[in-house]
């Protein structure tokens, strides 16, 4: 009976630290660092992440447990003793080059006895992003397009580890301000297509990673996007075009003038195909007379005369895809 | 009828055609064009079936090529292409060019200054050109855009035709070899292959893809290279250097906003904008090592010699450069006063060799600066108007440091 009772006793006490401390556990579980992928255990976390050749790389001990309190930290690269590094929380590195491997170790010799060794390889790679924005300029033009609103801008990624990767064994997922484009994750998807968007920018990004998931290099970049720029450039019968645009104080020589109007950077679907393609001579508009609607021949009518000379180019679907633009021509 | 009225009738007819005449000779005729716009209808001039009139061949040097200055002005047309020709090893080098316009080839003999047509073909709209060095063979693009078509053509020693053939699709960059072949990029997918023509054997051969359409080579002077491949250069985009010898692509170290490259075996310069600046630097590639460069240059302005591939020649202008650079001298809003420079890589080190302006009076944008035989002479244009230029290399013997 004495050992029944006693059971008994023992079975309340229980319960009753059950119902003390369960519901506290329950709370502590919800902030449970498993819940997000594994309890916080220190490790070296590299800044950037995944850094291209020659990037300062800072290495640090993410010590969210408290762990490191007390230890003495001796930091290696490549097995060789950092100097001045000694009981530094992180330190910093240049990354070497394409597909090299560095090993950084941090060693902590605990307060309470033993050590405990913390590594990271860091592999870096290029991560080119070469935008090709299909806007129109002229072919004697040394330069790169650049993307006006709504034109379409071709992006390509090269990967590099000391020779180009094969964009077959990678999955991309490219962003365009931050929305996932293309569906999601592409393998083999190194080149892309989007329109711009509206904005003074895109930010245009991509992560590279192995088919197994791992990462392999991240990267984000800010394009600027600009409105069309007209130029006028006098153009010769025999020579083509001349390498520095008409300004007003251009010295024109001879009483006949094929004039080429550049719309830079208009978008090339406007370009080949404009709603508006206008000229105006002295403020009336006239016909170019030519098949080529950017190109107008202008002769004088002797003596020292002034003509303004005015073109407009536009697209009435997007209209800020277009420029006009005025310049006095003085024979 | 009467006599009389005859007579009448002869005598108003006379009065009429008086006053007509008197009309016209204090009136003159009328201008119906008001002299302000007048459509011609000539079409699109990129018309390649338009006539060129065949100018008389020269037979004098219209500049005066064999002046004692190292600094002159070999022509004075716009030139399409040019290279310095040796037909073989122990003949006299001569200066070819291709006009513009036209397509037709001259030879100029170095040491008598005297200027021949060897090619009255006209190939209409000709802006861009390359000749092999063993004289024989030409590739001519005429036009531009899509509208362009490259030739090769076929030198003669006995006429001044020239024998040509199109080559079919299109042709983004091309230049002529050292070793008589010419190598050109045309578009391959979403990217472009550079391939090597033999005109001699007429084979084609891959030397090697580009991933990307908007390319910039800058051609080795073997089809082996190196040849500098980067994208198409704006200060609003990032670029990157990419270099193919043999055939093997590597991915170098330079890359940035407004950057373009210009190389050799021994190393590359190149220049980009940084901060807000408009920076050089250059890449030893014996070494590993980059550094500043001590003047600011673009790259494209500059060629590496073939005797020391340390030691480029650099068009260099002292002024200031505005932060949006290249972007500006592309489009030919900025005009250069450039000097000769001769940049050492690994010694980093410039020293002057000649400012055309204080030489000749005359301010140069160069441009295509390329060496002739032996580097002995180095050949360039002035971008402004097209025309050729040569100056006399030597190696300076010391260089003065300007840091």
């Amino acid at each position: 009976m004495i050992l029944l009772l006693y059971g008994y006793m023992r079975l309340r006490v229980l319960l009753a630290v059950l119902a003390i401390f369960l519901p506290l556990t329950v709370a502590t579980a919800q902030f449970d660092a498993t819940q997000f992928g594994g309890t916080p255990e220190l490790a070296i976390s590299l800044s950037p992440s995944n850094p291209s050749p020659g990037d300062l790389v800072t290495a640090s001990i993410d010590d969210y447990a408290g762990g490191v309190y007390g230890s003495e930290i001796t930091w290696r690269y490549n097995n060789e003793i950092v100097p001045g590094a000694i009981n530094q929380r992180q330190i910093q590195f240049v990354a070497g080059v394409a597909g090299s491997n560095t090993v950084v170790e941090a060693t902590l010799s605990l307060p309470i006895g033993g050590t405990r060794t913390l590594q990271e390889t860091v592999t870096p790679v290029y991560m080119d992003i070469i935008i090709e924005p299909q806007t129109r300029v002229p072919d004697w033009y040394a330069g790169r397009a650049l993307p006006s609103l709504g034109s379409q801008i071709n992006a390509t990624v090269l990967l590099n580890d000391g020779s180009f990767i094969d964009p077959q064994s990678v999955v991309y997922t490219w962003r365009v301000n931050n929305k996932v484009i293309e569906g999601g994750p592409m393998r083999g998807g190194n080149q892309v297509a989007f329109p711009t968007p509206r904005g003074g920018s895109v930010v245009v990004s991509v992560t590279a990673t192995r088919p197994t998931g791992e990462t392999i290099a991240s990267r984000a970049i800010t394009v600027g996007i600009v409105l069309p720029e007209l130029s006028f450039y006098e153009k010769h019968a025999l020579y083509g075009m001349k390498s520095s645009p008409i300004t007003a104080s251009t010295p024109l020589i001879g009483s006949i003038l094929t004039l080429q109007a550049e719309p830079f950077f208009l978008d090339t679907r406007v370009y080949n195909n404009p709603d508006i393609a206008e000229w105006e001579i002295n403020s009336v508009t006239t016909d170019n007379g030519s098949n080529n609607p950017y190109e107008i021949t202008l002769r004088s009518s002797g003596g020292n005369s002034s003509t303004n000379v005015n073109f407009h180019v536009r697209s009435l679907q997007q209209i800020l895809q277009g420029s006009e633009e005025s310049i006095a021509i003085n024979f | 009828m009467k006599r009389t009225l005859l007579i009448i009738g002869g005598i108003s007819i006379i009065c009429v055609l008086a006053g007509v005449w008197a009309y016209f000779l204090f009136f003159g005729t009328p201008n119906p064009d008001g002299g302000v716009f007048a459509n011609f209808n000539l079409g699109n001039t990129d018309d390649p079936s338009v006539i060129i009139p065949i100018e008389p061949e020269p037979t004098q040097p219209t500049v005066n090529v064999t002046s004692p200055e190292r600094l002159r002005q070999l022509t004075t047309q716009p030139v399409a292409g040019f290279a310095e020709v040796q037909a073989t090893p122990d003949s006299a080098p001569e200066a070819r060019y291709i006009e513009a316009g036209t397509g037709h080839i001259y030879s100029i003999d170095l040491e008598t200054g005297v200027e021949t047509r060897i090619s009255a073909t006209t190939i209409p709209l000709t802006n861009a050109g390359a000749l092999t060095r063993n004289g024989q063979y030409a590739l001519l693009q005429s036009g531009s855009g899509m509208g362009s078509e490259h030739v090769i053509g076929i030198i003669s020693t006995t006429s001044d035709e020239l024998r040509n053939f199109a080559i079919p699709g299109s042709i983004t960059s091309f230049t002529a070899t050292d070793d008589n072949t010419f190598v050109y990029t045309t578009p391959f997918g979403n990217g472009l292959v550079a391939r090597a023509y033999d005109p001699s054997t007429n084979t084609v051969a891959d030397l090697f893809q580009i991933p990307f359409r908007d390319a910039t080579i800058a051609w080795g002077s073997s089809e082996a290279g190196p040849h500098y491949v980067h994208p198409h250069t704006t200060s609003r985009l990032e670029g990157y250097v990419y270099s193919y010898t043999d055939g093997v692509a590597a991915r170098e170290r330079a890359s940035g906003y407004g950057l373009s490259a210009v190389g050799s075996s021994a190393g590359y310069i190149y220049s980009e904008v940084q901060d807000g600046q408009y920076n050089t630097y250059a890449t030893n590639n014996l070494t590993d090592v980059t550094n500043a460069a001590p003047l600011t240059i673009i790259p494209e302005k500059c060629v590496f010699t073939e005797i020391n591939t340390t030691v480029a020649i650099c068009g260099v202008s002292l002024d200031e450069y505005p932060n949006q650079m290249p972007d500006p001298w592309y489009k030919g809003e900025v005009r250069m006063n450039d000097s000769l420079w001769e940049y050492s890589v690994g010694g980093q080190s410039a020293s002057l060799l000649v400012s055309p302006e204080n030489v000749t009076g005359r301010q140069l944008d160069i441009i295509e600066p390329q060496f002739g035989v032996n580097n002995k002479i180095l050949y360039f244009q002035n971008k402004t108007d097209q025309t050729l230029w040569i100056y006399e290399y030597i190696v300076a013997p010391t260089f003065n440091s300007l840091n």
